[in-house]
Order: structure tokens, then sequence, then C-alpha cells
């Protein structure tokens, strides 16, 4: 049993339909995902129905539960609000924030820049980490040691980040005392004054996935490290490290890279639980706060963006896959 | 996130169902020391609360004391007795989770199931439903639906539930998928036999493996996700006791006594741990390869 199991349930001709280039089908998909999100994410907000009485309170008079649904155009139709907050988006108006009564991008702006230094630190990390390890345990390690690796690996992955930003925490900055357990400096100041604020909460997040890309790329080393054409450059005498970094990464890193691509989506969890944690001043404790005080145009907002950066490198991820793979570099065309 | 992620299985990738005993499961290493560290967990959650010497909601001492004679794990910052919430905090860790795989995975069977057999338009609808479905990290998908709800255990359950089903459901697809043109299911359709038959008699028993190892799986990210958010405040709230709550809240004890703090968070580590070595065991046991294949 080798052939697909499509082909094998109803046998089926197509005539090949003619294809966009393989950046225009790239771009619809982009536009069509971000709509769907869209769609999703104002959609579950409205389906919660009217949270003025929730927000303002019980003892709030009906006069003043008017004027917020008012001031946040509650009392117009989900298709009517649903058009206008995304004309909004699209012309960079986020709306007015529930509990700040306040524009939407005043609450986003200041925690940006910290975020994404947060999060492109932890992504270097994850890949300077779990790469070389990956590859060399697929390669080269066998037996008790290569076992002891996975075990270790599955221990690591099995806790919950905010856990292993915990135990960070009690080991770094309590008993050692070495980095601050709180990253609340980084508020003050410019982005880069306060390094030290960054480093336990970056690794909290790398943490979370590092596991992961470590044993996916062992597999696919493993895999490609048993090819045909491995064992020819061993025969013809191409030793270590060129045999590992130029026959197999190139040909064992296309999975890896999509999934360094979807980790953003891990990276989100990990990015509002380390926050929350080390009481980071970004984005992600922004989420968890905006969601549990209800504040539905922030959750809306940074849901949208944190949406599109993850769809965006998924589809960096696949079309890096598609430059670097030989046989899909041709089919794009 | 290319679509042919969804069509790279084979019946090759299929564990064949096989007649091996319980204990040569136990055998692997996983397995055993998983299923001891479940037992032990569940024995902590289920004793419990009936050894913990105070009730976990009751002010019982002096608040934030360190450990001690009288109270092993010392007192929290509203004077209870950590050792007795502690005691009482391991249910909710584990019920939650298994609610919500358990609903996930009814309505994931069924559709994946229906999808993988029929084909066609069905199939076609399903897999656009999925691939939507997973272009929205789940961790976005449940602060939204908190935002909109409010947070609580309930509104938790639901919303893990709906994220986890597209994941269940593509696994169920493509196990399904590759049974599908068996000869014994082409010999049951030519034989008349009802879809229901054919589903759950013929389908189901052959990719029960992929079933148990998707739950086990399942299970672990459930766990970690559920303590996480009551952790964010989002999930069971404040009074109860609960692991993932009391890190949130004896984490501003964290330089008095990082014991309070620790023991719970390493608990529920510890409950993830169990449970993940089970799936690893059982996805060695039977030879699974689907998880791989879909990167899930």
């Amino acid at each position: 049993m080798t052939q697909t199991a499509q082909q094998a349930g109803r046998p089926r001709i197509r005539r090949a339909p003619r294809r966009l280039p393989y950046l225009a089908r790239q771009l619809i998909t982009l536009l069509v995902t971000l709509f769907a999100i869209t769609i999703v994410i104002f959609g579950l907000t409205a389906i919660a129905g009217d949270p003025a009485r929730d927000i303002l309170g019980q003892y709030a008079t009906d006069a003043q539960v008017t004027a917020f649904q008012q001031l946040h155009h509650l009392d117009q139709p989900v298709v009517v609000r649903y058009f206008e907050w995304l004309g909004g988006v699209l012309r960079g108006d986020l709306g007015v924030s529930y509990q700040s009564n306040g524009p939407v991008w005043d609450v986003i702006s200041p925690r940006l820049g910290p975020s994404i230094v947060l999060v492109l630190l932890s992504w270097v990390l994850t890949v300077v980490i779990s790469v070389p390890i990956g590859l060399y345990s697929g390669v080269r390690l066998r037996g008790r040691r290569d076992a002891s690796l996975t075990f270790v690996t599955l221990i690591v992955a099995a806790f919950p980040e905010f856990v292993l930003g915990l135990m960070l925490a009690i080991l770094f900055g309590v008993w050692l005392a070495w980095l601050p357990v709180d990253s609340t400096a980084v508020s003050y100041g410019g982005l880069f004054d306060s390094p030290s604020a960054y480093v336990l909460p970056a690794i909290t997040i790398a943490l979370g996935t590092i596991p992961y890309i470590i044993r996916l790329m062992r597999a696919n080393a493993r895999e490609v490290a048993s090819e045909t054409y491995v064992r020819a450059a061993v025969l013809r005498g191409v030793t270590e490290p060129s045999l590992s970094l130029r026959h197999i990464l190139p040909n064992a890193a296309p999975p890896v890279v999509t999934a360094l691509g979807l980790q953003f989506a891990g990276l989100i969890g990990g990015v509002v639980v380390a926050e929350t944690l080390f009481g980071f001043p970004g984005m992600g404790q922004l989420l968890a706060q905006s969601a549990a005080s209800r504040d539905a145009p922030v959750v809306e907002a940074v849901a949208l963006m944190i949406g599109a950066v993850f769809v965006i490198a998924n589809l960096a991820a696949d079309a890096i896959v598609v430059y670097v793979t030989p046989k899909l570099r041709d089919a794009a065309r | 996130m290319s679509a042919g992620v969804l069509d790279n299985v084979t019946a090759a990738d299929l564990p064949l169902p096989r007649q091996r005993r319980w204990r040569s499961f136990l055998a692997i290493p996983q397995g055993g020391f998983g299923v001891g560290l479940l037992l032990l967990l569940l024995a902590l959650v289920v004793i419990g609360p009936f050894i913990a010497p105070d009730s976990p909601n009751e002010i019982s001492d002096q608040p934030i004391l360190g450990p001690s004679a009288q109270h092993w794990l010392g007192t929290d910052s509203y004077g209870r007795d950590i050792l007795s919430r502690v005691l009482h905090g391991g249910a909710s860790v584990i019920l939650l989770p298994l609610v919500a795989v358990s609903a996930a995975m009814v309505v994931a069977t069924l559709v994946g199931l229906l999808a993988g057999y029929l084909g066609g338009k069905v199939d076609a609808v399903v897999t656009w439903i999925i691939n939507i479905a997973l272009a929205i990290p789940s961790y976005l998908a449940v602060l939204v639906v908190v935002a909109a709800f409010g947070g609580g255990g309930a509104v938790v359950v639901t919303a893990v539930a709906v994220v986890y089903a597209p994941y269940i459901t593509r696994v169920i697809r493509s196990a399904t998928q590759a049974i599908a043109p068996r000869e014994f299911v082409l010999a049951a359709r030519a034989r008349g036999e009802s879809l229901r038959w054919i589903l759950f008699r013929e389908i189901t028993p052959n990719i029960g493996p992929t079933l148990l190892v998707e739950i086990a799986l399942r299970f672990t990210y459930a766990i970690m996700f559920i303590a996480s958010l009551s952790f964010l405040g989002l999930g069971v709230q404040p009074p109860s006791a609960n692991w993932g709550v009391m890190v949130a809240q004896n984490r501003t004890l964290l330089l008095v006594s990082p014991v309070g703090v620790l023991v719970p968070a390493l608990l529920i580590g510890v409950l993830a741990i169990a449970v993940n070595l089970i799936a690893d065991a059982l996805t060695q046991f039977f030879g699974d390869r689907i998880h791989e294949r879909l990167m899930v």
C-alpha cells in the first residue's frame, strides 16, 4: 500500500488549472486568511452580546449604559459595526478602548517595541539552540545518549511556560540573584536601557519551543542522513562538518523552517504567559489584561495584529521552503 | 500552511491493531514511568481533600508564613494554609482538560470519519473549515472568546474544545482516508452495510490506536493550556483552590517563600509530564506515524 489514500479512494481526472504566479497565489491566500481572521475575531465578540452592563457594573444608571452604547456604536446592527470596524482598521483607526475610553492605538503603541524585541530575541534563541542540537543528535548521537536527550526534550516540553519561567525566576532571580524577577523596568527609559529585564522572559518563551524544534530537526536529519546521496558523499571522502552543514542540513531544513514559521503561534502563548509572569510591559501582558477586563476593542486590535504577523510568518516560511528546495522551486514557476 | 499537509498520510503510516498485552506497554520505560506518576498524582488528588489539615479557604493563621511544622508549605497572603490548598487544588486541573478533550474528541471523530470516508463535497467543506481554523493561533481564539464572554471554567473549557476540534478532525480524517480504500471496507460496502456500520465497526477499530495517541497528546496540551489560562486569571476564578490560580496568587510571595509557588507549579508540570510520557509510549507501542507526518 504505497499509493496515497486519495488516489486509491476515487480516481479522478482533472485538467490542471492555469496557475497564477507563486507570489500572487500566496498574496491571495494571505488576504483571504486575514479577512477570515477579522470575521472570526469580530464575530466571536459580537455573539457574546452587549457588554455595556458588564463593563460599567451593576450600579450604572440606564443613561450611563445608553451613553456607553452610543460612544462605542453598540446600538447599531452587527454587520454595520463590523464594516465600520474593518474600515477603521484599514484607515489605521483601531477604535476606542472600553476601559481607558481613549484610542486603542494609544494603549498599544508604547508596548509594541518591547514585545517585538522580546519575540525576536526568543526566536533567535530558539533557532541558535535547537537547530545545532537537533542536527548533531540526528546525525551523530545513538543509543543511550540519544535516548536521554529525547527524554529531556519530552520533560521540558511538558512543562507549561509559566512553570518553566517560575523555576528560572527562583533559580536566577531569587537564589543566585543574577537577574531581575520583574521586568517592569522596561517601561521606563529607552528600549534598550534595561537589557537584563529581557533575559528571563526571552529564555522562558524560547524554552517553550526549543524541545519541539530539536525533535523535529533530529528526526529530519536522521532521515536525510540515511539517504544514498549522503552515503555517496561519505564515500567520496566528505567529512564533518561539511557533511552535516552542506549535505544534510539543507535537505533536512524544509519541515523545520515551516515549523519555525508556525512556531509564532507557540510564541504567542509563551509571550502572553512570560510577559504576565515577569510583569513585562508588552503586547502579551496587554492581551491577557484586556481579556480579563473584557476590553474587547483592545483585544480585537491586538489579536488582529498578532494574527497578521502569524499569517505573514507562515507564508514567509512557505516561501523560504520553496526557495531552498530545488524540486519545489521549479514547480512554483 | 501548505494544503499538502492534509494529503500526505498513507496506509503505511497507520498503526496495525496489535494484540499486545498491557504488560508490554508498561515495559516501555516512558509507559511504566508515566502510568506510575499519573497514578501517584491521581491518588494525591482523590485522597488529598480528606487528609488536608485545614479547609482550603479558611484563614488559619498569620499571612505569609514560611514553612513550619504547623504549615508545611507556609501560608499565603490571606493566611490560608498552602498545603491544604494544594491538596484540594488538583481536581479542577485534571477535570477541566478532560471535559474539554472529550467534547472535542466526540465532535471531531464524527466529522473526521465522515469527511475521510465520504470524500467529495463533504470533505472539501470540512478541509476548508479546518484550514481556516488552523490559520488562527489557538491562544488568540481563546483569549478573544474570554474577552467576549468573560472568564471562568465553563467558558474556557468550551473555548478549548472548539479550538482543538479542528486539529483532532484533521488527524482522524487522515487516518480514515488511509483505511477507507482497504479491502475489508470495500467488502462491507459491497455487501450493503449501512454508513454507521462501516464508520464505527469497520473503520473506527482500525484507527483506534491513532485515536488513543491523539487523546493522550491533546490531554497533555489541554492540561498545560487550561492551567496557563487559570494562571493568567482567565480560567478557574480566584477564591477556588486550583494549582494554576495558586501560582498566580502566590507569585507575589516569590522572594519570601518560594516553596508555596514552586509546589503547585511543579505538580502541574509533573501531571503534564506523566500524560506526555504515556502519549509517547502509546506512539511507540502502536508504531503510530500519523502525528509525525501531520506535525501536530
